[in-house]
């Protein structure tokens, strides 16, 4: 039943997370228009233009490696949660500053929250079926040969691994 | 201005207000596809929940090499359609258009790594069947989804990129104008399929490797 | 920085030219991107569904007369009573009052001039149109025998029928409600005319937004289980395969988590019409209108914690029995609210007993019986009495056809003056009106009785004890089919011999009224403001006749 405290606790943290990061942060600033440049001021600009996603991509790219080193030291449990943390952090990177959701309105930031607070409701009921059922299996595998009726499967020898009594 | 008055379109009122209904728009149907791949995710979940040892054997025999090039081939093409995204909107024709080709090509290598990659796993039998190499049945529940993840992903990367090289088309041709609204609802999309990857890559490629 | 801004009043001088003059080809009507010509692509084509589906189940209830059958063998009888739950809920419910309905109206309600991406509201269209054509394959080649609900591993594995093109058919049309919810929920937040604020909206655009939340969050998730199935089927993937550690019930946990918020789609929007019709006809403000919308968004939000209860008997943990329980016993308290709410509308009303109202009574009255029976099967221990019997059957057709059908039944009705500028006759409306109560109530009532005596569902030969039962509901059965087919034929007519209707027959508040009927292709000849909150009945009183041509009246002005 631990389990399911601390599924618990981890949920309401990422919901309040999630809450916390929408509700936070500036205004959508006015639709920027056209502009005419010169060729000095273009050469400028397509510095300006590409240097955050290039700071940005190399971030990304730092994080990535750095989850990968890590799975290659047995830490157990920690492995699996450090490497979706840091995909979570690279998520966030991306769609702060990639996606612009740091300039968006409140409104979709709220949109794409409410996506992922969703997904929290699915995880969350689903888990306390799971999670608190007698033998902590999905289906007790049966021990059992129970004759099978011809199966309707598409056919890569898929039915073989039960033997078969005839039907 | 007359580029300006043909990016605006039925029924809104002027183009700032529709740049941001695209935008929401946009957004709003990504929410849907979060929970289309979490229908996967929670399947996932639940069966590596309770085949813990079985999942990390079998996800030994994915390819490192592929899965982190891929990674960061989705990333870079991630930076591309920021940077095109961000030239049209000051309405610089050139570079968003070279931009819009790169992350194309971009996608392009990740789906043919991706084909190499599916080739070396069928090759060693990796698909599930009589002929799966590894003993535990729940090891195929893991390549099950593998194979069912990564399709899936490909299938939305395909239509990313098709839709990538239509818009990069249009604005070739002075179709639409570069500065309208369809720039960043393109890139949105782009960066939800890569954004689906970045989960996708340490569930399928990071576990039992220790 | 200028802004472009498109002039709302037309360059030319078009006068008085309705959307349906706007063109007159086949072509123009099929490329179409006026949200009201859509909308009735869509009425036409969900029409052509509900009768197929119910020529589906016509022959289920004739078959069900005899105990031991009569001209149906058990696997036909499977595949009639599967193609009825997937066409009714998928080609017919689902899209029923928000593709048709929600189409036509959302924009006129809220004052634009169409829907935020017109074109996705014709691809939605056709998406419909290429699940149909998926559905009527299935139907030509064979059937389909896995119930509505797609179980594996019977659907996956065993089922000798056309599963995969049934699974591709509602995959496809699935993806029209959702293009269909992100056009509505962009619509409501960025197409308001001036002064037309979220608490100003009628309710019915409330209903609508709820609707398109639930739509574009849970649709996806179904998609993906029937996705699951297809791979198991087509290329032997163990997914739900229990040999391989696989879990046949966590199919109905994905399964589940949309199709129970699937009934509130099917639901919100018939309470968003009769709440449009009760305060027509009672002459009434909406009682409670801030606690109306909080309810509407309670049920679209709670609706998706409490898939559970579908699942009670499936294996699911005590626990999780517990909590799906619990929370279903809370979801029915915003709809309790929203009962309460008409009611005390509809009281020191000033009654007017015109078909749509007929409807919305009718509405009300079942969707309590069906709402109070869905308690009974909330809790767990009457469930597992219950569970798989004709009372469950009896309680969502309570709900979806004493509720959603007299919903929008009562709304084809009241806005088929402003869609088609001409009035139905009034005498065969309220007939067909008082048939269908009639012969509905005799179709399923006797069906909550014999399911509580243990009548199981989807089955071909039972008991004979259950007989008169079933004769009962096969008659009522019959009486319904009549009561279907007398608007088909009145309607129809009418758009030859009716009379012409004015803008606001009803004397009806809200924006959709104050434009011609039918109203020009862009909606309003000017952009309307709005001035007042919505249902101002009170200061208009009761109408002299549905003729009166006195000037509109507010909820705002053309200016």
């Amino acid at each position: 039943m631990r389990w399911l405290q601390r599924f618990w606790t981890a949920v309401g943290v990422t919901s309040l997370a999630f809450l916390v990061v929408t509700g936070l942060a500036p205004q959508r600033r006015a639709a920027e228009g056209p502009r005419e440049s010169t060729a000095d001021e273009r050469e400028r600009t397509l510095w300006r233009l590409a240097r955050g996603p290039l700071l940005i991509w190399i971030v990304l790219l730092v994080v990535l490696g750095g989850s990968a080193w890590s799975a290659f030291f047995p830490l157990g449990a920690l492995n699996p949660t450090i490497n979706l943390l840091l995909a979570a952090l690279m998520l966030f990177i991306l769609a702060t500053f990639l996606m612009d959701l740091k300039s968006a309105s409140p409104v979709v930031r709220l949109v794409a929250s409410a996506g992922v607070l969703w997904v929290v409701f699915l995880f969350t009921l689903t888990f306390t079926d799971y999670l608190s059922r007698r033998q902590s299996l999905p289906i007790e595998q049966s021990r059992l040969t129970l004759p099978h009726a011809p199966s309707n499967r598409a056919g890569f020898g898929n039915s073989e691994s039960t033997p078969r009594s005839p039907p | 201005m007359s580029d300006v008055s043909e990016a605006l379109q039925e029924p809104w009122p002027n183009l700032a207000v529709q740049r941001e209904g695209v935008s929401f728009g946009i957004w709003v149907f990504l929410a849907s596809e979060i929970l289309f791949f979490s229908a996967l995710f929670i399947t996932y979940a639940v069966y590596r929940s309770f085949n813990p040892e079985a999942f990390a054997a079998a996800a030994k025999e994915t390819e490192l090499f592929y899965g982190t090039l891929n990674t960061g081939l989705l990333l870079t093409s991630s930076m591309t359609m920021t940077i095109a995204l961000r030239a049209a909107t000051v309405q610089w024709r050139g570079v968003t258009l070279v931009a819009l080709a790169l992350t194309a090509a971009l996608g392009l290598a990740f789906l043919l790594c991706k084909g190499l990659e599916y080739h070396d796993d069928l090759t060693k039998n990796l698909f599930p069947s009589a002929a799966f190499p590894l003993a535990a049945p729940p090891a195929q529940l893991f390549w099950m989804m593998y194979w069912i993840m990564t399709g899936i992903h490909a299938i939305h990367l395909s239509a990313g990129i098709a839709v990538d090289i239509a818009v990069l088309l249009l604005f070739w041709r002075r179709i639409l104008p570069v500065q309208g609204s369809t720039m960043e609802g393109v890139a949105t999309y782009w960066h939800f399929v890569d954004s689906v990857w970045l989960v996708l890559y340490p569930l399928l490629y990071l576990v039992g490797r220790s | 920085m200028t802004d472009v801004t498109l002039p709302f009043a037309p360059q030319k001088e078009v006068g008085t030219e309705s959307f349906l003059d706007a063109g007159h080809t086949l072509i123009s009507w099929l490329t179409t991107t006026d949200h009201k010509r859509i909308a009735i692509l869509y009425a036409i084509s969900i029409t052509i569904f509900f009768f197929i589906g119910g020529i589906a189940i016509g022959l289920v209830r004739l078959e069900l007369i005899e105990p031991s059958g009569m001209f149906l063998t058990s696997d036909g009888y499977n595949r009639l009573f599967t193609i009825h739950g997937i066409i009714m809920v998928w080609f017919f419910l689902v899209p029923s009052i928000p593709a048709t309905m929600g189409n036509f109206l959302l924009p006129l309600m809220i004052g634009a001039r169409d829907v935020a991406f017109p074109r996705l509201n014709l691809l939605s269209w056709y998406l419909y149109v290429g699940g149909a054509a998926f559905t009527i394959y299935v139907l030509v080649a064979g059937g389909v025998d896995t119930g509505w609900t797609f179980y594996p591993p019977f659907s996956s594995d065993y089922s000798n029928s056309h599963v995969i093109a049934a699974a591709a058919g509602v995959f496809v049309v699935g993806f029209s409600s959702i293009a269909t919810g992100v056009n509505f929920i962009t619509t409501t937040h960025m197409l308001r005319c001036p002064g037309m604020t979220w608490f100003r909206l009628p309710l019915f655009c409330w209903s609508m937004y709820a609707t398109s939340l639930v739509m574009v969050l849970a649709t996806p998730v179904l998609a993906m289980s029937l996705v699951l199935i297809v791979a198991e089927r087509a290329f032997g993937l163990p997914v739900f395969d229990a040999a391989k550690g696989g879990d046949p019930v966590l199919f109905q946990h994905i399964f589940w988590f949309y199709s129970h918020p699937a009934v509130y789609i099917m639901i919100l929007p018939a309470m968003g019409v009769v709440s449009e019709v009760f305060a027509c006809f009672a002459r009434r403000q909406v009682f409670g209108y801030t606690f109306m919308v909080y309810a509407m968004m309670a049920i679209a939000v709670i609706g998706f914690m409490v898939w559970g209860h579908h699942m009670f008997v499936a294996g699911q943990s005590q626990l999780a029995n517990l909590v799906f329980s619990f929370l279903s016993f809370i979801v029915a308290v915003p709809s309790a609210i929203k009962v309460f709410n008409w009611t005390a509308t509809l009281y020191r009303g000033q009654i007017g007993f015109d078909a749509p109202m007929l409807y919305a009574l009718g509405f009300l009255g079942l969707f309590t019986i069906g709402g109070l029976t869905g308690l009974f099967l909330a809790s767990v221990p009457i469930d597992i009495q219950v569970t798989d019997t004709y009372f469950v059957v009896a309680h969502f057709h309570f709900i979806m056809v004493g509720g959603s059908v007299s919903a929008f039944m009562a709304g084809i009705h009241y806005w088929w003056p402003k869609v088609t500028g001409r009035l139905y006759n009034e005498f065969w409306a309220k007939f067909a009106a008082i048939t269908m109560f009639l012969g509905f109530n005799m179709t399923f009532m006797p069906q909550f009785l014999m399911g509580w005596e243990g009548m199981p569902r989807r089955y071909h030969v039972y008991p004979p004890v259950f007989q008169i039962w079933h004769v009962l509901s096969s008659g009522g059965a019959a009486i319904l089919a009549i009561a279907y087919i007398m608007p088909l034929v009145y309607l129809t007519l009418s758009l030859r011999y009716g009379a012409r209707a004015g803008n606001n027959p009803w004397h009806a508040t809200g924006l959709e009224w104050q434009t011609t009927s039918p109203p020009p292709k862009h909606n309003f000849e000017r952009r309307p403001v709005v001035i007042a909150d919505p249902y101002m009945y009170h200061e208009i009183g009761q109408p002299r006749s549905s003729h009166d041509t006195s000037p509109p009246l507010p909820q705002g002005r053309q200016i």
